[in-house]
């Protein structure tokens, strides 16, 4: 199953398990200047009100930019999802969680091998989701596991793009011990700070401090074929 | 941290020659200008964004939020493309027999 994981690749997940013990029909769709527009309107306002959040202060007006090169390919091969809620009868789709990847960057456990980074990852919090003017979504159908599905997002990216799942990134400070048992908890290894990073701006600005983390294969495979109930 | 907001604006001073202390100018910048740069261009500012990735910001920056901005359409969010057979193939084969057996209907 593995193999074929890594050979034909994987559909992104499509539905979100809720309190009301119904899923909800999300989608992944490439991300876009009017999902941070509104995003920026009215989830980052609530974000940037607690200053315990890792993406506390982020603007994402700033990096849609690299969300779609179109027909170009840059060398880190930039890409950025928008997890959202869908709405067909209404044709709305509120933005749930945001992700932008650099599609091409050295493995941290094998530098001679390509990984996906996690550049940025932000999800809404559930007060963001149930204050939507005209369109709140009661408390108990606010899609749940949404940093869990937004982080699918990356390895379903690195699997559908020959890098057999390996995908990294760095678990900012201010998450704490909380974040880094929280992917550790998702199945990713620590880097151990004592390891040297791959050649790069980050080998200066921020070597390894024991809160990078990433997927090995089997691991991303793994983690991958857990969300499988929900593609 | 990953790349702060303080090298985004400087980014767009330098290439966009545009106030780094005006934020909505540099989010126009970022939204409306740089995606029809030269890719030279767009490739040389996101080395210098991942050159700052993991700095800390040398500066405060008050955001600012627009107004009122509208929910996103559902038609236009199309899924994101997929590798051909990771999609749902058991569908796409159905519908493709479906189509076929309906076109066989139609000749006779």
């Amino acid at each position: 199953m593995g193999i074929w994981r890594k050979q034909r690749g994987v559909p992104f997940v499509c539905r979100a398990p809720t309190e009301s013990g119904e899923d909800v029909p999300i989608g992944v769709a490439k991300m876009t200047v009017p999902h941070v527009f509104w995003w920026h309107s009215h989830v980052q306002p609530i974000i940037d009100r607690d200053p315990t959040r890792p993406d506390n202060g982020w603007n994402w007006l700033l990096y849609v930019a690299f969300a779609e090169v179109t027909g170009r390919v840059l060398t880190r091969k930039p890409v950025g999802y928008t997890v959202g809620l869908a709405d067909p009868e209404r044709d709305r789709f509120v933005p749930c969680a945001l992700v932008q990847l650099l599609g091409r960057v050295p493995a941290l456990d094998d530098h001679d091998r390509e990984s996906v980074f996690v550049w940025f990852l932000s999800t809404a919090p559930d007060e963001a989701l149930a204050t939507i003017k005209d369109h709140p979504i009661p408390v108990d159908r606010i899609p749940q596991r949404l940093g869990t599905i937004a982080l699918d997002v990356a390895v379903t990216c690195s699997l559908n793009e020959q890098r057999l799942g390996r995908t990294a990134l760095y678990a900012d400070e201010r998450g704490g011990d909380v974040l880094l048992g929280w992917y550790r908890r998702r199945g990713m290894t620590i880097l151990p700070d004592e390891a040297e990073l791959p050649p790069g701006p980050r080998r200066l600005l921020k070597p390894s401090d024991g809160r990078y983390c990433f997927y090995t294969v089997p691991a991303a495979i793994e983690a991958s074929k857990e969300l499988d109930p929900l593609r | 941290m990953p790349t702060p907001t303080t090298a985004f604006a400087d980014a767009a001073a330098k290439y966009g020659a545009v106030n780094p202390e005006d934020i909505e100018a540099v989010q126009k910048w970022f939204t409306e200008e740089l995606p029809s740069c030269p890719i030279d261009v767009i490739e040389q500012v996101l080395l210098d964004l991942l050159a700052q990735d993991g700095a800390a910001a040398e500066r405060e920056i008050v955001p600012v939020y627009p107004e009122r901005a509208p929910l996103p359409s559902l038609v236009l969010s199309p899924p994101a493309a997929l590798p051909l057979l990771a999609g749902d193939w058991r569908r796409l084969l159905r519908r493709l027999a479906d189509h076929l057996r309906g076109r066989g209907q139609r000749d006779r």
